[in-house]
């Protein structure tokens, strides 16, 4: 025990005694202090660690340690509560094995891929680092590098990163983790409505009379909202809650409709919806004939597998998975009028009345609804088209961008926004909504950074499910990745991520606060500051970008992302990344290193260390001798203003509990895309979906298509995975906050009682779960919260010493290359 | 695996021989005094590894000439390895 | 056996306060990715209805006893049978925080604020099982502690 806490029982001793004898104890005697000044806690706002909810928190600090954290009463998006979760913000920085040095596998002193993991300098780090770099890039060139970033990395990083990776190295190899989470949605607004997020924001949910979950488990996964729902749905008797999943879960507590179905058949409910709002003449013909267009997408687009899959090489539009074009509403009609109640009702299982009673919600022009989606249309071999079938639904009707009519596309993670769409980490991306195959929108970013044409790489890189087949085959060679746990996350562990790291040609580096099992993996392993460790901004669900100061600092020589990329670009020259030809059109740029070309360029060091006033702490800032988050804020807001994603100037977020975009003139938009909320829509148009050139959305005709591996008999169950309430992600964090732990230890395999029995299961045996991947050793549950029907398994996904990974198969959506994690065919056996 | 045990008490003695007994008091290992008041009450606390060793400096108190009684308010102990989580 | 060394790793470091950095795998019980160690039995809760002390005056408490087949739903609310205003003078059950008598704007009203309808959002079980990690959290009481020894 601490001589502390003895000191601290002693005095709590004397000081009793002193009471009992009608004494006064002096300040000095009790070791307890009276004096305010001593306990006086610092209290300052900082977003939630977590989820894409965004709350706001009150974090207390004593002597550089946070003590206590609350939820923040002004913020508009909690107002005052927390999750679970966001209740222990003030222990997930503390777990005992925080990473404090740098760690490389070495052998007798020198780098090896076999060795041991050894404590080593920055300096160590860095070189070898710079130096597989450099090596990489001489032998075969930017597409042998790649970054694996984060929707939980701050704006700041992210945009960092882009850079870096973009404009320094000459990569497009960098995606984030939210490929895994949002990738479809972002497929579905931009083929609707040409620009991305959502047009509603959290308002919607004290306006609207109607919710329906797609696939998604509020009350586990955005328990914040939930609670804003269960508020408006407990205080108005007329409010009804839907709820669809493949199985049943907590947020089931609140429905009037619940509704189980079959793996994929969501495609069909949701073309039954659109034909049953047409046969019932609901369409909403003012707003259809003024606002929208038809059309009619490619089909059999195949899985995201490699190519010598035998269901690639069958599949007709692989390679021409996101195009489509024009009809006519009555081709339209037609195409959806064989999804009859009868058929939909058969092929997903759901009982015919529910699906009409969901319906009706959705014809009644009376009625507001909220339709709220996150994984289970996401995480989805048709995940695109279902964002588009369910924006049809919103858009026949004309129940879009007012207070409760709203289809809201529901983010994972904190800055899966924020940083990963908006700044644009992904493999064919650039800020605010711009693509690198479009030479405008490259030549746009080569002028804000200041760099010749021809900087910005025109190829799309590697996305995330690539960047593991890449590795494995030896096509990268030199990886980063920051902020995530891919190894525990991507799926097929065995066959494609474990390969690919431990590859000898391959050289891994991973940037995280605890080790993980992505850093069990690597070969370099640098520790990371967390959340309140640096100053940062987020941006979350509802399009509200959030900011934080600094409060404590790292531990040990842990520096935040955002040091690591600025200061790993000192290492290189201009000579070493870029090609004669580039170099000679900007000969102002020779001898320069890449840290002076990308983060001293006048932008992003633009404001002096004056500027920071508010907060004594910020390590980076006093490193680089500027202000670096302002500087690389700025510059990159430059890419958003005047285009329909203006952010306000970064010292307002530091007073406000964040800001919806667009920020036009000082006031922040609510809903997008309607007259007189959106200072883009023009005059007199009512709605105007500026995205599209011509203004109008694009309803969709898309089919049902099965899902890329069913159960058969070999593999008799459907596996479903996911999250629980109490950890978050891959629980590198959550795991190491004992109460959080003690909630919910183990990823348990969730099943029906009828599919234990029969296979000679009790509650509690230890059984594995099989595919053609790979196993996983747990333990049966038949009575946990998760009810799964007869024929389906879900088994989370938090639980490093049961990675279920190994047994999901790496399919993705074609179009937007996000990985089905929601299906794949197992068989169970006792172990 | 030893305990941490600390208690307090209040001893009351003879007003005229207060500064005799508080000096007795300091001379038993693991005792400490903390205030006193001029009529006769003196804070003491008492420190050890067992409940025992409390017990024996509480007696040896008690039994001092001119205390007048000893008046247990506080006891507390812990385990002594920092044991955060309930194992089985 | 690597199970075995890791835990006296482990133990050393407790003693001389460091972490020795090797151990990667802390919450794999050391394994290799390519391995999995045995399972542990699901752990049964802590059911000894003996209040937690709670990290700082903000937290929501832990629930100390058993939970299984409680409803919370459109239906009923099993927790509030016993927790409520109302109930507690039968049940002495802790009664629900005033703060759940709060709405969205503050304002306080007769019953529990339907946002705090769903306990379980906030309110935890524990499992009878020793974590994998320490946590090296202080208690905001302990520093003030620490900190008035130093000023003396």
């Amino acid at each position: 025990m601490t001589l502390d806490r003895r000191a601290f029982m002693k005095a709590s001793a004397i000081s009793a005694a002193a009471s009992a004898a009608g004494m006064t104890i002096p300040v000095q005697a009790t070791n307890l202090a009276t004096d305010s000044k001593l306990t006086r806690l610092k209290w300052d706002k900082a977003p939630c660690r977590f989820c894409g909810t965004g709350c706001s928190i009150n974090v207390a600090t004593l002597d550089n340690k946070v003590v206590a954290t609350h939820g923040d009463i002004k913020s508009p998006v909690n107002k005052g509560l927390n999750c679970v979760k966001g209740y222990f913000l003030s222990k997930i920085m503390y777990g005992q094995d925080r990473l404090q040095t740098p760690l490389m596998r070495m052998k007798n002193g020198q780098y090896d891929k076999q060795g041991e993991f050894t404590p080593v300098s920055w300096d160590t780090a860095f070189d070898t680092m710079a130096e597989k770099y450099k090596a990489a890039l001489k032998s075969k060139g930017p597409t042998s590098v790649g970054m694996f970033g984060s929707g939980q990395w701050t704006v700041m990083e992210g945009y960092a990163a882009v850079k870096l990776m973009k404009a320094g190295f000459r990569s497009n190899n960098i995606d984030p983790n939210a490929r895994h989470c949002m990738a479809s949605a972002v497929g579905g607004f931009m083929r609707t409505f040409g620009i991305d997020e959502p047009m509603g924001c959290y308002d919607d949910f004290e306006a609207a009379d109607a919710f329906v979950l797609w696939g998604s488990n509020m009350a586990e996964m955005h328990p914040i909202l939930w609670t804003r729902i269960t508020d408006r749905r407990l205080s108005s008797p007329h409010v009804k809650v839907a709820v669809l999943s493949t199985y049943t879960h907590r947020s089931f507590d609140l429905a009037d409709i619940p509704m189980i179905f079959e793996p994929q058949t969501d495609l069909v409910i949701l073309n039954f919806i659109a034909n049953y709002i047409i046969q019932n003449d609901k369409v909403n013909w003012d707003f259809v004939n003024k606002h929208t267009n038809f059309v009619k997408g490619n089909t059999d687009i195949g899985y995201g597998l490699r190519d010598d899959h035998p269901k690639q090489k069958r599949a007709k539009n692989a390679d021409k998975a996101g195009g489509f074009s024009p009809i006519k509403f009555d081709e339209y009609a037609k195409f959806v009028s064989s999804y009859t109640v009868e058929y939909a009702s058969e092929i997903s299982g759901v009982p015919q009345k529910r699906l009409l009673d969901m319906a009706k919600l959705y014809a009644d022009p009376k009625i507001k609804v909220m339709s709220l989606w996150t994984m289970g249309f996401n995480q989805h071999t048709r995940g695109v088209w279902c964002n588009n079938l369910i924006y049809n639904i919103h858009l026949l009707t004309g129940k879009i961008s007012e207070p409760g009519n709203s289809p809201f596309s529901l983010t994972g993670q904190p800055s899966a926004f924020g940083t990963a769409r908006e700044v644009g980490t992904f493999s064919h991306r650039l800020p605010a909504d711009m693509v690198v195959k479009n030479p405008k929108h490259r030549a746009i970013a080569e002028d804000i950074w200041r760099l010749p044409e021809g900087t910005v790489p025109a190829k799309p890189g590697y996305h995330a499910v690539l960047h593991n087949r890449k590795l494995k085959d030896g096509d990268m060679n030199v990886y980063w990745v920051q902020c995530n746990n891919n190894m525990q996350a991507a799926a097929n562990i065995n066959e494609e991520g474990l390969p690919g790291y431990r590859n000898p040609d391959n050289f891994i580096v991973v940037s995280d606060a605890y080790p993980t099992v992505t850093a069990q993996a690597a070969d370099l392993v640098l520790p990371s500051a967390m959340w309140v460790e640096k100053e940062g901004a987020y941006g979350n669900a509802e399009r509200r970008t959030q900011s934080w100061h600094q409060l404590v600092s790292a531990p040990g020589d842990a520096k935040s992302d955002l040091w690591q990329l600025m200061e790993f670009s000192k290492r290189f020259q201009i000579e070493d990344v870029w090609p004669k030809e580039l170099l000679d059109s900007s000969p102002e740029y020779k001898g320069k290193s890449l840290f002076d070309v990308l983060f001293q360029n006048g932008n992003v060091n633009k404001f002096g260390l004056d500027e920071i006033t508010e907060q004594p702490l910020n390590d980076e800032s006093k490193h680089f001798g500027f202000y670096v988050q302002k500087g690389l804020f700025e510059e990159y807001a430059t890419f958003g203003r005047k285009h329909g994603h203006d952010l306000a100037p970064y010292d307002r977020y530091h007073q406000e509990r964040g800001l919806r975009w667009p920020v036009v003139d000082g006031k922040e938009t609510k809903w997008r895309f309607k007259e007189g909320s959106d200072p883009y829509v023009k005059e007199g148009t009512g709605w105007e979906f500026y995205g599209k050139p011509d203004g109008r959305a694009l309803i969709f005709a898309l089919p049902y298509e099965p899902a890329a591996e069913e159960p058969d008999e070999e593999y008799d169950m459907w596996l479903s995975t996911g999250r629980v309430l109490e950890h978050w992600h891959s629980g590198s964090m959550t795991q190491r906050v004992p109460e959080l732990y003690q909630a919910i230890p183990d990823a348990l395999v969730y099943m029906h009682p009828d599919d234990a029995r029969k296979r000679g299961f009790r509650r509690g045996d230890e059984i594995k779960v099989i595919s053609r991947r790979g196993e996983m050793k747990s333990r049966v549950e038949t009575r946990g919260r998760n009810k799964p029907p007869k024929g389906l398994v879900f088994v989370p996904w938090f639980d490093a010493s049961r990675l279920i990974n190994k047994v999901t198969l790496d399919a993705t959506d074609p179009i937007s290359k996000q990985t089905d994690f929601k299906k794949c065919a197992v068989r169970l056996e006792k172990a | 695996m030893g305990e941490y045990h600390v208690a307090s008490f209040i001893v009351r003695c003879r007003r005229k021989h207060l500064e005799t007994v508080i000096q007795r008091i300091q001379e038993i290992e693991d005792a400490e005094v903390h205030e006193h008041d001029p009529a006769g009450k003196v804070i003491v606390t008492a420190e050890g590894e067992f409940h025992r060793e409390i017990s024996t400096i509480t007696e040896q108190i008690r039994d001092m000439s001119h205390v007048v009684d000893v008046a247990a308010v506080y006891h507390e102990y812990e385990p002594e390895t920092e044991n955060r989580g309930k194992s089985k | 056996m690597k199970t075995k060394i890791i835990i006296a790793v482990v133990f050393l470091s407790f003693v001389t306060g460091s972490i020795i950095a090797k151990d990667i795998a802390n919450l794999r019980e050391g394994a290799e990715l390519s391995e999995q160690s045995k399972t542990q039995v699901i752990p049964k809760p802590i059911v000894d209805d003996k209040k937690v002390t709670r990290n700082y005056p903000m937290q929501p408490p832990i629930i100390p006893h058993n939970i299984r087949d409680y409803q919370v739903d459109l239906n009923v609310n099993t927790c509030l049978t016993c927790h409520s205003r109302q109930q507690v003078g039968v049940t002495q059950a802790t009664m629900v925080s005033v703060t759940h008598y709060m709405d969205r704007e503050g304002n306080f009203l007769a019953n529990i604020s339907p946002r705090r309808y769903f306990c379980t959002q906030c309110h935890v079980t524990q499992s009878d099982t020793k974590p994998p990690v320490p946590n090296t959290f202080i208690d905001m009481n302990k520093l003030i502690a620490i900190k008035s020894k130093k000023a003396e």
